[in-house]
């Protein structure tokens, strides 16, 4: 099928395909079209999921739907008309669903959100509850359930056995294994999933997958071995005979070495483990340490000179010396483990399995408490909502209106097993009948998220047997329209090869699918080789140099320097800034290491910890104050004490000044210190200092200092401030956003990871040469592979033991395994970053011209390359030129001192200065919660509402029913204010007496009768008292019969003992001046001369005794 | 005069006290200084007020409960093993019970069984189970009460005002509102629709005559920054107005919108300087738990005094609340200081108390007695109101507070504190066995979480608020933000425990729904003042947000970026290394001297001579430097009561064994005295089993060498360097058996004898300089290294000395030795060095000269010596120098 014909069949909308799109084939135009298509034979855009790898992606594909279903949208491009004509073909639908004002119908995700979407829809089949957003910072919660688990070592359960044992395993480096918790449950998914699919940790299963691993590569070395004897014309006799002779003359001679267990050897190891030793001895016997073939042999390995079985033996390996596939295999044998744990091993791992399970366990609750979760939690979540096979998959037309019919999902390379899982059972729960569908698209050459868990494999897979039962057809695009026919050759010719030939699922082995250029000849490949990297750096720099010169007058010339890592970077900025070619790096620093945000750190110390000398002296030395190194000795240093009062005296010249501005911020700060949140404090002080204006690149600065804020932001509210180590851990994970884009910058730094889904012009890929560091150790080793027949098995083995120098067979073999996994995905990498390119790629390398044999170290991209390209990069080593006696030995660091201007201040801008018209008079509050009134309270409440409801009828008209009825309510509303059986009765008691008497007694009747002029219940007054606005509630008011108002308040208070007159006139004391504001309300409220004369009394209920208050306190007697 | 019998309903509380914030004005405007509030209730206060009048009076046995006791009750049905999020899910599940009777919605046990997800299904189970567990216990929560008012109302049980005014309702009411206001209507009151002056409305289908802008801006805090500069320039202009920004996001930004608004009204008060009142007031607070107030306070009442991490212990040191604290806040912070440096991760309060009385915080040592007391007191199981006397006890003692005085904002905030321990007291209704203190404070600290604290409106002529409470308001002018594409419309939500037909009528629920609201809000926001202006921020992530389709017919300008600041050219001394030379006497300390002034003179300085210490706290467990004094401790031990190599020898296996297990011993008592919780008993068995497994496999290394006797253990040595005089100690000196001496130094680090190299910068200091400041000189020196995977000495000999991983000077074939020519070759330039060093230190060089990229890396001083800013100035330079 040709290209062309391939792409119509992928975007035919219920055709379930998996395209394979490799880099440059238009395969988001593909998307797009395809979702356009779909929306023609759906009956909602919900019927829809997208799934994207990034949120970038999803907007992009979000932004080009809308943009052609704009019905003023147009183009003349080519490759837009389909996608443009299958817009216009549902206009109608979209304008019905209102799809262009809501497009967040448009149900285009990234995996993490469509999981987080589903978690949130379904809180009860995920078990998960309500679902916040997925911190950003984990970290912290993995550390407290792994402290959690870690803190279980003094119980008496299983448990803490097992933790007592590994902790003795690790010679009780406890904090060492509290990180390697950490880091293992950041990726429990994976690790999850492995024990999953072994099942119950079962030390006969698990020996027996690992007896399988044995036993396979045991069989291949076994065929090899006789193969090549057959053709080397050696008997297996004459080899035994050859190992026993060399056995035998190692034990005469007493020498030491495994080739002794070959003594007394009747055949030739077979597949059987217990064969083991005799491979081991055979190995030694034929191969280096390093795995090749000996070239001649020794007494050190019982062939002394001039034996006639040495003469056989080095006949024997010149004529199978050249056969390093057999080498490998035997190598390979020689190394693997016998298949069994040891007794202490096993106790290690079961025990370590259960740790970790309880640790993950930990980690649920600890995100339950805080409310948080993160993407691992998610995932797990919506796949738990989603049901399962055994059980039935969760119909999801009863959560979402719509049944999700049609799947697409881009970037499907790097699908993970979670992912895969989701589709699995989405794809489960699709009924037979319906129209529905499946779009995967992704390229398996550009899969480089093995760190993330990304399986590769997973897209082969898919594309043999589908998903569920849906099965897929393969289809595959060939043109390239990125890059010129050159570099599409190029990489077909030089990259193709280094691609493994035959597919292995298992270990995500990918085969090279060649591209076809689409667009015109021309383009440029360059090779570039020199001597050290300084040499490298410049020659890169001029390259870079000249390219965006000669393409000057292309404003949309972008080239870009692509690297594994930042670190290979240290000599190429530097070369770039000579050669005065402005960059912008993306994401590449950690936010710590810049200078600014270290100065915000300091004073985030200062502030935090006042006695953080440190940090106060780095304050003072920061651009804000600049104190010299004599300063800073007279303030603090030698015995002197910073906090003395007389501290700035002991500075002279200026010094004092510039100390003075910022002791005195901080000490503000410290005054402030817990009514703002920290960041505003250390904003506040950095820019009272003139921090921001001190900046030495203002733009970058501030972004760094800004998202420095956020961190300090978020770790605030999150509570990982309280230990600083949180706070350390959290900006450790942070990097700097990078530089601002801008049109006059054309060169972006970035790394290949970073780089992928872009395009540039010219692409240059240096430090090939560079490998990268070697894997972190892990508490648990864990391998998935799957056999040539049969499901997926996992090999498990723990950290090895604290006192053993290196890694045991097992833990080798799967680090083997793994390694070799990783250089798969080098060879992608360097896919991924070559096919950049759309003009000129270049790639360059560092090699030593002084050695013999040049080769590049194992693990680099260059020894991917070495096969196809290394002539040419010897080649460009051999022409470089010559560089001028350049002497750049080690520069002293910069010992400067940057400060502020003497005499010089950071300018303050004023204060808007505003009063409210009508200021609010605060009321006082105790600071103390008065839990023993809370009783006494809620009687005080119901008292006055039943007073209230009194006053208002008056109680003349109260009859006997109603007030019995009003005493019956008595116990219910005690109970709705919270009052318990304990004080039930009690208080109804009280309540019912104080109502009562005042019922009965002619204080109360006179206060409630409604014979009197202007009365009010709880008559609610406003006004201005002291210029201040007061609003109050009045009890009780009326004019009695004389004219006199009287404003009443009720006091629940109640007096035990004697002295009744004493208690009254403190209560008096108490709301005096509540009550005189209630009479100057009054007396505001009427004009002067209609005044009645005003009296003001509290009324205590419980004591039945109105007790008027005068506006002078009684003169004590 | 005093009667009032009709009453106004708005539908926020914003409304209500903004209208009687007009009135005030009004009034005082019109000369009066006293007015009766006219009744202007929201709707929800009302509903309250309906139901406390009608259980006042009526004839119903059911005890009203409001929400927090219904969460209880929810909770009580939800498995908590199943759900470990538990206290939210019971907040799910009332939110959807409330949904269904404010929204009219079907009763759970009518729905159809083919509607029903697993979560419906759930929920239809526990709501059937809430039902009867009311019922049994004669209990009516607020929603299902509010759902019977329409009847009660229509049967005249519910007394009415005469008119009821409804004000501001802009978006339709929820169906149950709706059937109350109906009914009153029925029940004889009268009721009127009144409605604010309309302005024209902004959003036309006529693009041409509509002149609104919309700005857009990048990052959101610009937004938020443009907002408020606007509404500065308008109240200078006219101080007496009243404006409105809409952030529907309210409270994600509030802390932003605080900051940047005391920015841009107060910069003084933004540097931290004293402040009056702010024009701007934000209408809605953080969650009450989020206040420091609450915060500390449930921090403290959480605590145990007998474990307390050493961060909790900084909560408590550097609490502004507890007594005290003006005159102890720098004795608190050196506290502080003392135990991240010598204390372990887990203290006691009595380790706190002790430590504070050393320090001049003798208050804090009391109140922390007078504390612990009450814990103990209060240990056993109480009912909610029990605990919370208890709780107010507890804090009381440790004299919560009575620290720095409260700012007013902090007294309201104090307020519904008490009004939350009021709250949960009242669960008693619904709790009827004890709690334990953990479950106490686990509802306490939902509801803390749950309460929005609201600071009171004194007045301020800005208000920033939400969506709903900006409608149906008036202002002079408003400011809409985030006017984009995701949130108008936002997603639908769909409440997930209540089938999709059944609740199809909420809006908000379907994608329609929220189309139809977000056009009604808008709708209502652009007439809600006379003068409106909108913007968003597009974000500068790779995903910029578009305008709000609903509005893209405006026209839109592009706002301002980040100001360009102008930056001041800063002063620069070219050399800033050289610090005063120390003035003679005896400088405390060993060689660590030394070791900095190798490593980067500039960390000699600052740590030996400015006192800048590490104040990193500890994590819990025991770290390497412990570990590694305990094997140092049990050691000295074990040699201080064995002369030499053929006592060694003579110790039978169970002999060996008991001497090690008593050295262990000793090693572990002398640590657990000092640090009291840094070992749990477990921990010290499991660290005695390491310590007498390593000693073992040493001592086993020990008999395996030549016969020596040990001659000196924790030997104090005087140095000399120059005019430096340090003083240090020997691990251990040996004699050995051909004569001489070899020093040994334990060593659980990684490090071996390729650190004697010699070098100006000696990469390990303390043997060599020991080495030549013994007379006569040792014959070797070695390191002990005690590394389970690699227990060997490793050391440098004058002559054999009998020790395997000892090798001869001389005799070295490989770098870094094999140039060396002689022992006493060797200890020459080590002297050449160590002088040099100390000449160094001595004179104050504090150059900031790392020896190696790695010895930056643990170290503290980054800030202070500005390597960072170095380095960058390094690559500068580098240009310039080329560029010429
Ligand atoms: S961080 Fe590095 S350069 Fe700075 S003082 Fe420490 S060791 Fe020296």
């Amino acid at each position: 099928m040709s290209d062309l014909e391939q792409r119509r069949l992928a975007v035919e909308p219920e055709r379930s395909v998996i395209v394979q799109a490799p880099a440059g084939s238009g395969k988001t135009t593909l998307l797009v079209e395809r979702y356009l298509g779909l929306l023609d034979v759906v009956e909602a855009p919900e019927e829809i999921l997208a799934i994207t790898f990034t949120r970038k992606a999803a907007a992009e594909m979000r932004h080009r739907i809308l943009q052609y279903l704009d019905p003023d949208f147009t183009s003349t491009e080519a490759h837009e008309q389909m996608p443009l004509t299958k817009a216009r073909k549902v206009e109608q639908k979209v304008a019905e669903w209102g799809l262009r004002d809501n497009p967040q119908r448009l149900l285009i995700r990234t995996i993490d959100s469509f999981n987080h979407y589903l978690a949130r829809t379904m809180p009860v089949a995920s078990r998960l509850g309500p679902v916040p957003a997925p911190a950003d910072n984990t970290t912290a919660l993995y550390r407290q359930a792994a402290r959690r688990v870690l803190d279980c070592i003094d119980g008496q359960d299983q448990l803490a056995e097992d933790v007592r044992h590994l902790l003795l395993w690790r010679d009780h480096r406890s904090q060492g294994i509290e990180d390697l918790l950490v880091g293992l449950l950041g990726k429990r998914d994976q690790w999850l999933r492995a024990l999953g699919v072994t099942g119950e940790t079962n030390r006969q299963a698990l020996e027996q997958v690992l007896e399988g691993v044995v036993v396979t590569e045991m069989r291949r070395a076994e065929r090899a071995l006789n193969d090549a004897l057959v053709d080397a014309g050696m008997t297996p006799a004459e080899l035994i005979d050859l190992l026993c002779q060399a056995a035998d003359s190692l034990i005469s001679a007493e020498r030491q070495s495994v080739i002794c267990d070959c003594a007394g050897m009747e055949r030739l190891p077979a597949d059987d483990p217990e064969d083991l030793p005799l491979w081991g001895g055979l190995a030694e016997a034929l191969l280096t340490r390093t795995g090749e073939f000996r070239r001649s042999v020794t007494v050190t390995t019982g062939f002394p000179p001039k034996s006639a079985h040495k003469d056989a033996m080095v006949a024997l390996l010149d004529r199978i010396g050249h056969n390093t596939h057999l080498a490998d295999l035997i190598h390979r044998v020689r190394g693997l483990p016998y298949p069994r744990y040891g007794d202490a091993e096993w106790q290690t791992l079961a025990a370590l399995v259960r740790v970790l399970k309880q640790a993950a366990g930990e980690l649920e609750l600890a995100f339950a408490a805080s409310g948080q979760t993160d993407f691992a939690g998610l995932a797990d979540a919506a796949l738990r909502g989603l049901g399962d096979s055994e059980s039935g998959y969760t119909d999801l037309a009863l959560y979402l209106d719509q049944r999700i019919r049609h799947i697409l999902v881009d970037e499907y390379q790097d699908t993970n097993w979670g992912q895969y899982g989701l589709l699995q059972k989405l794809v489960g729960g699709w009924q037979p009948d319906e129209a529905r569908s499946l779009f995967l698209v992704g390229d398996p050459m550009q899969s480089i998220y093995r760190f993330r868990e990304a399986e590769v494999g997973l897209f082969m897979r898919t594309r043999e047997h589908g998903i569920g039962d849906q099965s897929l057809q393969a289809l595959r695009l060939t043109k390239n329209f990125r890059s010129r026919a050159e570099i599409v050759n190029w990489v077909n010719q030089r990259l193709g090869p280094i691609f493994p030939h035959t597919e292995n699922i298992a270990a995500g082995a990918v085969a090279y699918a060649p591209s076809e250029p689409g667009r015109s000849e021309g383009g440029q490949v360059e090779i570039l080789a020199r001597a050290d990297v300084e040499q490298e750096a410049e020659a890169i720099a001029l390259k870079i140099a000249r390219a965006l010169d000669s393409n000057h007058d292309d404003p949309d010339y972008r080239a870009a320097i692509i690297v594994r890592a930042r670190g290979h970077l240290a000599s190429i900025l530097p070369a770039l800034a000579r050669h005065g070619v402005a960059y912008r790096a993306v994401k590449l620093d950690p936010l710590t290491q810049r200078p600014v945000v270290q100065d915000l750190l300091a004073l985030t110390r200062a502030i935090r910890q006042p006695a953080d000398i440190a940090a106060v002296l780095a304050v003072l030395r920061s651009p804000v104050a600049g104190l010299t190194l004599t300063d800073l000795t007279a303030l603090a240093g030698d015995g002197n004490n910073i906090n003395d009062a007389d501290a700035l005296d002991r500075l002279s010249g200026e010094a004092p000044v510039r100390a003075g501005l910022v002791l005195t911020a901080l000490r503000d700060a410290q005054a402030l210190w817990r009514t703002r949140p920290l960041r505003d404090l250390v904003e506040g002080v950095w820019h009272r200092l003139g921090g921001p204006l001190l900046c030495a690149r203002p733009q970058t600065d501030l972004k760094d200092a800004s998202a420095y804020f956020d961190a300090l932001s978020v770790a605030e509210s999150e509570g990982h401030l309280e230990d600083w180590n949180d706070f350390v851990e959290l900006l450790a994970d942070r990097y700097t956003e990078g530089d601002p884009p801008s049109e006059d910058v054309k060169l972006d730094i970035l790394t290949m990871h970073g780089a992928k889904g872009l395009e540039w012009d010219l692409v240059v890929l240096p430090g090939l040469n560079r490998g990268t560091r070697g894997q972190a150790r892990e508490l648990l080793s864990w391998l998935p592979f799957t056999p040539d027949e049969g499901a997926e098995q996992v090999l498990l083995a723990p950290l090895r033991a604290a006192h053993q120098a290196g890694d045991p067979p097992l833990n080798e073999l799967i680090s083997a395994e793994q390694k070799n996994r990783d250089a798969h995905e080098h060879q992608r990498l360097l896919y991924v970053a070559a096919t950049r390119a759309r003009e000129h790629l270049l790639l360059s390398a560092v090699l030593d011209p002084e050695k013999d044999d040049i080769k590049p170290a194992a693990g680099s991209l260059l020894a991917d390359l070495w096969p196809t390209v290394g002539a040419e990069f010897l080649v460009a080593l051999d022409t470089a030129p010559v560089p001028e006696h350049d002497d750049r030995a080690t520069q002293p660091l910069n010992q400067s001192l940057r400060r502020a201007p003497t005499g010089w201040q950071a300018p303050m801008a004023s204060r808007l200065d505003w009063t409210p018209r009508l200021p609010p008079r605060e009321r006082a509050v105790e600071i103390e919660f008065n839990w023993a009134g809370i009783q006494a309270r809620r009687a005080g409440t119901i008292i006055h509402r039943l007073l209230e409801r009194v006053g208002k009828i008056g109680i003349e008209n109260l009859g006997t029913e109603q007030r019995q009825r009003l005493i019956s309510r008595i116990p219910t509303l005690l109970k709705s204010m919270g009052s318990g059986s304990q004080v039930l009765a009690e208080t109804t008691a009280m309540i019912t007496r104080a109502f009562e008497s005042t019922l009965n007694s002619d204080t109360g009747r006179w206060l409630l009768s409604n014979r009197h002029r202007e009365s009010a219940c709880e008559l609610p007054l406003s006004g201005l008292v002291d210029g201040q606005l007061v609003n109050a509630v009045i009890d009780r008011t009326f004019i009695d019969k004389d004219g006199t108002r009287w404003i009443v308040d009720y006091k629940s208070g109640y007096h035990v003992g004697g002295n009744l007159e004493t208690f009254l006139e403190q209560e008096a004391d108490r709301y005096r001046s509540q009550l005189m504001v209630y009479r100057r309300l009054f007396e505001q409220l009427s004009a002067p001369q209609s005044q009645a004369q005003i009296r003001t009394a509290l009324y205590l209920p419980r004591h039945g005794v109105l007790k008027e208050v005068s506006d002078q306190p009684a003169l004590a007697t | 005069m005093l009667k009032n019998d009709s009453l106004v309903l708005t539908p926020t509380a914003r409304l209500t006290r903004a209208m009687s914030q007009r009135l005030a004005r009004t009034q005082a405007d019109a000369g009066w200084n006293a007015w009766i509030q006219p009744a202007v209730l929201n709707f929800p206060s009302w509903l309250t007020v309906l139901r406390d009048d009608y259980f006042l009076m009526a004839d119903d046995e059911r005890v009203p409960i409001n929400s927090s006791q219904s969460l209880v009750l929810w909770q009580s049905l939800i498995d908590a093993d199943i759900f470990i999020g538990e206290p939210k899910v019971a907040e799910l599940a009332q939110a959807a019970w409330r949904m269904i009777h404010e929204y009219g919605l079907d009763q759970p046990e009518q729905w159809p069984g083919l509607w029903l997800s697993e979560d419906s299904r759930q929920f239809r189970d526990w709501a059937g189970r809430y039902v009867a567990l009311c019922a049994e216990q004669k209990l009516v929560d607020e929603w299902c009460f509010n759902a019977e008012l329409p009847d009660l109302i229509e049967a005249g049980l519910v007394e009415l005002p005469d008119q009821l005014n409804l004000l501001g309702f802009d978006l339709a009411m929820p169906p149950l509102q709706q059937r109350i206001i109906e009914a009153a209507d029925k029940a004889g009151c009268r009721i009127e629709w009144q409605s604010l002056e309309r302005r024209q409305l902004y959003i036309k289908t006529d693009t041409k005559t509509n002149t609104a802008t919309i700005t857009r801006f990048i990052e959101g805090d610009e937004e938020l920054l443009a907002a408020a500069r606007w509404a500065r320039q308008r109240i200078e202009a006219e101080p007496d107005q009243s404006i409105g920004i809409v952030v529907p996001d309210l409270q994600g930004r509030l802390g932003r919108i605080e900051s940047l608004f005391r920015q841009v009204f107060d910069p003084p008060s933004f540097g931290l300087s004293p402040s009056g009142p702010d024009p701007w007031h934000i209408s809605l607070g953080h969650a009450l738990a989020d206040w420091p107030l609450v915060a500390d306070a449930s921090l403290f009442l959480g605590l145990d005094p007998w474990r307390i991490s050493q961060p909790q212990a900084t909560r408590l040191l550097r609490s502004p609340f507890v007594d005290g604290w003006i005159q102890e806040q720098s004795g608190r912070a050196e506290v502080m200081a003392s135990l991240a440096q010598f204390a372990p991760h887990w203290i006691d309060a009595r380790e706190i108390a002790r430590q504070s009385e050393r320090q001049g915080a003798e208050r804090l040592g009391g109140r922390l007695a007078a504390w612990q007391a009450f814990r103990r007191n209060n240990a056993k199981a109480a009912l909610p109101s029990v605990w919370a006397q208890r709780f107010q006890e507890e804090l009381s003692a440790l004299g919560f507070g009575h620290g720095r005085g409260l700012d007013s904002r902090e007294y309201q905030v104090l307020q519904r504190w008490h009004e939350l321990l009021e709250a949960f007291s009242e669960l008693d209704v619904v709790i009827d066995r004890p709690l334990s203190r953990g479950k106490a404070l686990r509802h306490l600290s939902e509801r803390a979480r749950a309460a929005v604290f609201r600071e009171r409106n004194p007045g301020a002529a800005i208000e920033v608020l939400g969506v709903e409470e900006a409608l149906g308001s008036e202002f002079d002018a408003l400011w809409i933000t985030t006017l984009d594409g995701e949130t108008w419309p936002g997603p639908a939500r769909r409440d997930p425990l209540i089938p999709g037909p059944v609740q199809a009528r909420v809006p908000g629920s379907s994608a329609q729904g929220c189309l139809d609201k977000a056009r009604a809000q808008l709708n209502g926001l652009m007439s809600a003042a006379g003068q409106v202006h909108g913007s968003f921020a597009s974000g500068s992530s790779e995903q910029p947000l578009e305008i709000t389709p609903l509005l893209r017919h405006l026209s839109m300008v592009e706002g301002d970026g980040p100001v360009s600041i102008q930056t001041m050219e800063v002063d620069i001394l070219p050399d800033d290394s050289q610090a005063p030379a120390l003035p003679v006497g005896p400088v405390r300390g060993g060689t660590g001297v030394l070791q900095s002034q190798s490593d980067c003179p500039f960390k000699a300085f600052a740590g030996k001579r400015l006192g800048a210490r590490d104040l990193s706290p500890p994590r819990p467990g025991l770290d390497a430097s412990a570990r590694g004094s305990l094997l140092h401790q049990a050691l000295e031990h074990f040699w201080r009561k064995l002369p030499d190599q053929a006592s060694l020898n003579a110790l039978g296996d169970e002999e060996l064994a008991r001497r090690i297990e008593s050295s262990v011993n000793a090693a572990l008592d002398w640590f657990i005295q000092r640090n009291r919780l840094a070992l749990s008993e477990a921990g010290r068995k499991l660290e005695a089993e390491c310590l007498h497994r390593t000693m073992q496999r040493w001592l086993a290394v020990e008999r395996d060498r030549d016969a020596f006797r040990v001659d000196r253990l924790e030997a104090p040595i005087t140095l000399k360097f120059g005019k430096l005089e340090l003083s240090g100690k020997v691990d251990r000196v040996d004699e050995l058996e051909g004569g001489g001496s070899v020093l040994i130094d334990y060593k659980t680090g990684q490090s071996g004898r390729n650190s004697w190299a010699p070098d100006a910068r000696l990469a390990d200091v303390q043997l060599p300089a020991y080495a030549v400041s013994m007379n006569p000189a040792p014959a070797a020196i070695s390191f002990a290294r005690l590394r389970p995977e690699s227990l060997v000495f490793d050391g440098l000999a004058e002559v054999d000395a009998g020790m395997s991983g000892v090798e001869v000077i001389g005799q070295i074939r490989r770098a870094p030795f094999k140039e060396t020519e002689s022992w006493q070759a060797l200890l020459a330039d080590w002297k050449i060095s160590l002088e040099a060093l100390a000449e160094d230190f001595q004179q104050g060089r504090a150059a900031v000269d790392p020896r190696k990229p790695e010895v930056c890396r643990y170290c503290h001083l980054m800030s202070l010596c500005r390597i960072h800013e170095r380095q960058t100035l390094m690559d500068d330079k580098l240009t310039e120098t080329t560029d010429e």
